[in-house]
């Protein structure tokens, strides 16, 4: 085991068709913390994710994960390993039922049942609609399957990606409350949200990230004052 | 529920039945899992045996240009064998050309093995994705068309 951070992004750059995005970012996360990167829109904050999690190759710069550097790694490669990404828009299969997405998630060598009675007991909401098709739920119901599906493959890193979008506040707390369950359980949590003080009781420390560059870091009640100067430019 | 639809799926919340409570019959505490250290000393582990590329898929793609490369010079083979077949009336050379185009055809042959088998994936992968955007397509219509009749 590696007694360095547990993820470590030093000097990365990456974009979308030669346009660089992220102009140098560093982070570094360790093992049972909660990171949250917080800026405004188009600020780089999901290329960010996207990078870490194989999904997008970074152009310079170093990705290092549990003390190797992993450039060029696989999407499916670290998610098997244990580093799961929420994306934006959650990522389940709308034309399934509940428990056909939650099946999906045996690629870690978890079978069906375990897989299920994990899920349904961090998330027993889902449990009265097990078979009900995903694409019909609510908005928070999908969110929560999208989770309870990363969680039950027991991830060392979770990377969740907008997890209020569109949601309502009192289900926001909800999730983020899990999220803080999580995370006392030792899994290390990168996260990143548009809406700052959501995260700011849950997050162990955050970076400001405005326009691909880390403008600020630090804990998260430390920089909540500066956070409207980093989102207006000023 | 009381949380609002997301705006970028189909969504219809369907209450949940008025009744008795349903009683959860999974264990309040998630099975199976490892405590922190556990986990993220096996998540270290597991990182560090992992495969990087500069392996399996660069070697797929450069096999593939290798099948292209040798359809390629089959095609130029296959000519300068009939070129020289034409150009003489000595048997020997005639023979000799006859089995350099044989050599050019089996050079085809085996590009177009490479090829085939390299280019496979990548044409799968696109057939996939396309697949699941039909379906997800479907869905979202029937989803609406569920909606319109209610």
């Amino acid at each position: 085991m590696s007694d360095g951070p547990l993820v470590e992004l030093r000097g990365v750059h990456a974009g979308y068709d030669g346009i660089d995005v992220l102009h140098g970012v560093d982070l570094v996360v360790g093992a049972g913390e909660v990171m949250a990167i917080l800026g405004p829109n188009g600020a780089g904050k999901s290329t960010t994710l996207k990078v870490l999690a194989g999904l997008l190759p970074a152009s310079a710069g170093d990705i290092i994960i549990a003390g190797r550097r992993v450039n060029g790694a696989r999407a499916d490669d670290l998610a098997r390993r244990g580093l799961c990404l929420i994306p934006e828009g959650r990522g389940i299969f709308p034309n399934l039922t509940v428990r056909e997405n939650l099946w999906m998630m045996t690629h870690r060598g978890q079978d069906r049942a375990q897989i299920e009675e994990r899920s349904l007991a961090r998330f027993p909401q889902l449990a009265q609609r097990i078979d009900q098709t995903s694409g019909t739920l609510s908005g928070g119901q999908q969110q929560m399957l999208a989770m309870a599906r990363g969680l039950a493959t027991d991830p060392a890193l979770l990377v969740l990606d907008e997890l209020s979008m569109g949601l309502a506040p009192i289900i926001v707390d909800e999730l983020y409350d899990t999220v803080a369950q999580v995370a006392a359980e030792g899994t290390s949590v990168l996260l990143v949200e548009q809406f700052a003080r959501i995260v700011i009781d849950v997050a162990d420390v955050a970076v400001v990230l405005v326009q691909g560059h880390v403008v600020d870091a630090g804990r998260p009640h430390d920089i909540e004052d500066r956070l409207s100067q980093a989102y207006l430019g000023g | 529920m009381t949380d609002s639809p997301a705006p970028d799926s189909p969504v219809t919340d369907s209450p949940v039945p008025d009744g008795p409570a349903i009683e959860n019959p999974y264990s309040p505490e998630p099975p199976g899992t490892a405590d922190g250290p556990d986990r993220v000393e096996r998540f270290s582990a597991e990182i560090a045996d992992m495969a990087l590329p500069g392996g399996a898929g660069s070697r797929d793609r450069a096999l593939l240009w290798v099948g292209v490369a040798l359809m390629a010079s089959a095609i130029v083979v296959v000519i300068v064998a009939y070129v020289i077949s034409h150009s003489t009336t000595n048997p020997l050379q005639q023979r000799d050309a006859i089995v350099a185009a044989l050599i050019g055809l089996t050079l085809a042959v085996v590009g177009a093995a490479l090829f085939v088998r390299y280019s496979m994936a990548q044409f799968l992968r696109f057939w996939m994705a396309r697949l699941s955007f039909d379906s997800h397509t479907a869905t979202d219509r029937l989803v609406d068309a569920m909606r319109k009749r209610d």
